[in-house]
C-alpha cells in the first residue's frame, strides 16, 4: 500500500492570466502544502502581485489557461468571499481606506462571514471584543483605531499591521502577503513579522510575496521561488534568496536561457 | 392671484432658470383641483407607518389639515409650543413671473388653512414629530415655524403615503372620510416659512419617503437671526418627481445655517433641489452638504447658490456634494454657484461624481463580505457623514438597515 500524498492547499500548474487582456502569468506552476511557508520572488512587474490577486479572485484577472487549484477545487469557480470564506485571506499590498466603515465592524462581519460558512454561531460580542484587544496588544495598536474607519488616516506602517490583524483575527488557511515589507520601518518591520510567524502552523501555508530579502531575515521560508516573466523559473531553499541578493534577478534569467 | 390666474400660468418651464433641472413629468400633475374643505382622516396603519422611530410627541397633518387627537393626529404639545391656525388673509405667498417662488403660491392658494407651529422664548422643545401625510391624494401645507429668542427644537418631518380608508367612526359634520376607491397618485405641496428669531436653534430634519408614483413640490424659506443655527437634514427617498425650493437668510451677524442633504433616486426617479443660501449680514456661517444616489434611470440635481452682497463681511461658506452613480442610465447633475460682491469672506466648494469603488469593494469581499452586504456598506458610508449629522440614533439605525438597498 502505497501513502498517497495529501491534497495541496494551493496547486497551480500551467497557469495564464490575462489582466485587460494583456497576459501576465504565462504558463507558472507552484504547489503549496500545508505547513509551508513559500516565498515568490523576482523584479518589478513579473507577475507576483497578480498571482497574490488571481489567488483571491480580483475582478479583472482572467484566466486563460491552465488550473488554479485550492484543497482540489477549481478557484474560478468561487467568487471572493467564497474564498474568503473557505480560509483564503490576502494582505494587501496597499490597503484600502474605506471612510464610512467602522474597523471593529467590518473584523467583526468577516469573522461572523467565516464562521457562518464553517456552520458556527455568530462571535460573543464580549469574547470578540476581548479577542481583538490581544490581538491588536500583539501587533502594537492603539485600540483607538477600532472604532475608526477602515484604515482611515492610517500610515503605511499601520495598515500593513491592520492587514495583520485581520489575518490574526480570520486565522485563514492559506495567507497571501502582498509586499507586506513594503513602506516598513525596521520596527514595524519586526511587530509584523512576528505577527505573520504567529500563525506559522502545520495546518495552514504561508505565500509571501515580495521584492526583498530582507522581509525573509524575520519570517523564514521554506521554499523561495524566482518569479519572472509570468512563470517560476527557479526555485531553491532559504539560501536562494540570499543568492538572489548578491547577484541580481538578471543572473536567474541568464541561467533560464541558457 | 386668483386661482385662475395661477392655473393658467402653470408651473414654469424649464427657460426657468429655477426649474431647468426639474422633472418635467411635474407640469402633468393636477396641483390645483387640490383639497376640500373636509378633513379626511388617513388610516391609522398609515399614519402608524409613517410614524418615524423617534420617541417624540407627534402632530397629524393630513393634506393640509392639521388632524386633531380626537381624531388619531396624537400627542399632547409640550409646554411652549403651540400650533394654531392663521387667519387666512396673514398668508401671502410672494407672486410673480419668476418661476423662484411658485410652489409657495401654489400651496397658499390651494391649502385648507396655514398653521403656525411656534416655540416660546428660551424654551427647549426637545424632539417634534410632524407626519405630512396626503389625503385622497393631494394635500398642500402651509406651515409657519416660528421660534422664538432662545428657543430651541428638533422638528422631524416624516412626508409618507396617507393612503387612506374610510373611517367608520363618526366625525363632526365637516369632517369626512377617504373613499378606498382613491387610488390616484399622491400629490403634495408644501410652503414651510421659518423664523429664527435671536439665539434660536432648530434642527430641521424631513424623511420623505413618499410612494413612487407621488409628486411633491416643495418651497422652504428660512430666516436665520442673530446668533441663531438652522440645520436642515433632508432624507430624500421617495415620490417620481419632486421639486425642492430653498431659500436660507441669515439675516444678522452670528447666525448659521446648515444643509446637509441624502438623496437617494432610483428607477425613474426625478428629483431636483435648488437651494440659495444669502449671507445678508456679517460673519454670518453656512455648509452645504449632498449625498446623492441614483441607479436605475433615475435623474437628480441640485444646484446651490451662495450668495454674498457687499454687507456680508467676514462670512463663510463650505459646499461638499457628492454624487454616486450605481448605473450607466443614471444621472446626476450638481451647480454650484457663488456670488460675491465682498472681498474678505471664505466660500469654498467641491463636488464629486463617481460610481462605487471597486478597489474598495474588493477589499471588502476579500474578508468575506457578501457583494450585496459590501454594497450596501459602502454606500452608507458614503451618506455616513450626512446621516451622522441625525440627531436620534434610532433614526439613523432605521435609515442604515431599510433606506439603504
Amino acid at each position: 500500500m502505497t501513502n498517497t500524498p495529501p491534497t495541496p492547499l494551493l496547486e497551480a500548474r500551467d497557469l495564464h492570466v490575462e489582466v485587460n487582456g494583456k497576459p501576465i502569468l504565462k504558463g507558472l506552476s507552484l504547489t503549496v502544502n500545508a505547513g509551508e511557508v513559500h516565498a515568490i520572488m523576482g523584479p518589478n512587474g513579473s507577475g507576483k502581485s497578480t498571482l497574490s490577486h488571481v489567488v483571491a479572485g480580483k475582478p479583472g484577472y482572467t484566466v486563460t489557461g491552465g488550473s488554479l487549484l485550492y484543497r482540489g477545487q477549481d478557484l474560478q469557480a468561487l467568487a471572493p468571499e467564497e474564498r474568503a470564506r473557505a480560509g483564503i485571506f490576502l494582505a494587501f499590498q496597499y490597503p484600502l481606506e474605506i471612510p464610512g466603515v467602522n474597523n471593529v465592524y467590518l473584523l467583526k462581519a468577516a469573522l461572523n462571514a467565516k464562521r457562518k460558512h464553517l456552520g458556527q454561531p455568530e462571535v460573543d460580542a464580549f469574547e470578540f471584543l476581548q479577542l481583538v484587544r490581544a490581538k491588536m496588544q500583539r501587533m502594537q495598536m492603539d485600540e483607538a483605531f477600532l472604532s475608526r474607519g477602515v484604515n482611515e488616516g492610517f500610515s503605511g506602517g499601520e495598515k500593513k499591521r491592520n492587514e495583520v490583524l485581520q489575518m490574526q483575527i480570520l486565522e485563514p488557511t492559506l495567507a497571501l502577503l502582498d509586499e507586506t515589507d513594503s513602506g516598513l520601518d525596521i520596527d514595524a518591520l519586526k511587530v509584523v513579522s512576528a505577527g505573520v510567524n504567529d500563525l506559522r502552523s502545520p495546518d495552514r501555508a504561508i505565500v509571501m510575496v515580495t521584492h526583498y530579502q530582507r522581509l525573509l531575515d524575520y519570517i523564514f521560508p521554506d521554499f523561495v521561488h524566482v518569479l519572472a516573466d509570468g512563470r517560476i523559473l527557479l526555485s531553491g531553499g532559504k539560501e536562494l534568496a540570499l543568492e538572489l541578493e548578491a547577484r541580481g534577478y538578471d543572473w536567474v534569467r541568464a541561467q533560464d536561457a541558457a | 392671484m386668483s386661482m385662475d390666474n395661477l392655473r393658467a400660468l402653470g408651473l414654469p418651464s424649464g427657460r426657468d432658470e429655477a426649474w431647468k433641472y426639474a422633472a418635467r413629468t411635474l407640469s402633468r400633475r393636477d396641483w390645483w383641483a387640490t383639497p376640500t374643505d373636509a378633513l379626511s382622516l388617513p388610516e391609522k396603519a398609515a399614519i402608524d407607518a409613517a410614524v418615524l422611530p423617534v420617541e417624540a410627541p407627534v402632530l397629524v397633518f393630513a393634506g393640509g389639515h392639521a388632524v386633531p387627537r380626537t381624531l388619531g393626529g396624537f400627542g399632547a404639545l409640550p409646554a411652549g409650543v403651540s400650533l394654531r391656525p392663521l387667519p387666512e388673509d396673514a398668508v401671502k405667498a410672494p407672486i410673480g413671473n419668476s418661476g423662484e417662488h411658485r410652489v409657495a403660491a401654489i400651496a397658499a392658494a390651494t391649502t385648507p388653512g396655514a398653521w403656525e407651529l411656534a416655540v416660546a422664548a428660551n424654551v427647549d422643545a426637545g424632539t417634534l414629530q410632524l407626519l405630512h401625510l396626503p389625503a385622497q391624494g393631494a394635500g398642500a401645507l402651509v406651515l409657519r415655524i416660528n421660534l422664538a429668542r432662545g428657543a430651541r427644537l428638533q422638528l422631524l418631518e416624516s412626508l409618507a403615503d396617507g393612503e387612506s380608508t374610510p373611517l367608520t367612526s363618526s366625525a363632526s359634520a365637516n369632517i369626512s372620510t377617504n373613499s378606498a376607491a382613491n387610488t390616484a397618485p399622491a400629490t403634495l405641496t408644501r410652503w414651510l416659512q421659518v423664523h429664527l428669531a435671536d439665539g434660536a436653534s432648530l434642527t430641521h430634519a424631513i424623511v420623505q419617503q413618499l410612494p413612487v408614483d407621488a409628486a411633491l413640490l416643495e418651497q422652504l424659506d428660512v430666516s436665520v437671526g442673530r446668533d441663531a443655527t438652522y440645520l436642515a437634514l433632508p432624507v430624500s427617498l421617495g415620490t417620481q418627481a419632486a421639486h425642492t425650493a430653498a431659500h436660507l437668510s441669515l439675516e444678522s451677524p452670528g447666525a448659521f445655517g446648515h444643509w446637509q442633504q441624502f438623496l437617494r433616486v432610483d428607477g425613474n426617479q426625478h428629483t431636483d433641489v435648488q437651494l440659495t443660501v444669502t449671507h445678508v449680514a456679517a460673519n454670518t456661517t453656512s455648509t452645504q452638504a449632498v449625498r446623492a444616489l441614483a441607479g436605475g434611470r433615475a435623474r437628480g440635481a441640485f444646484s446651490g447658490k451662495v450668495v454674498m452682497p457687499p454687507s456680508a463681511h467676514g462670512a463663510d461658506s463650505a459646499q461638499s456634494i457628492r454624487n454616486l452613480l450605481l448605473s450607466a442610465t443614471a444621472e446626476l447633475d450638481t451647480r454650484p454657484q457663488l456670488e460675491i460682491h465682498v472681498d474678505d469672506v471664505k466660500a469654498s466648494h467641491g463636488s464629486t461624481t463617481g460610481s462605487l469603488d471597486q478597489q474598495a469593494l474588493f477589499y471588502l469581499r476579500s474578508r468575506g463580505i457578501g457583494e450585496q452586504e459590501a454594497r450596501r456598506l459602502l454606500m452608507q458610508a458614503f451618506a455616513a457623514d450626512v446621516i451622522a449629522r441625525l440627531p436620534w440614533p434610532s433614526l439613523r439605525e432605521w435609515l442604515a438597515t431599510r433606506v439603504l438597498p
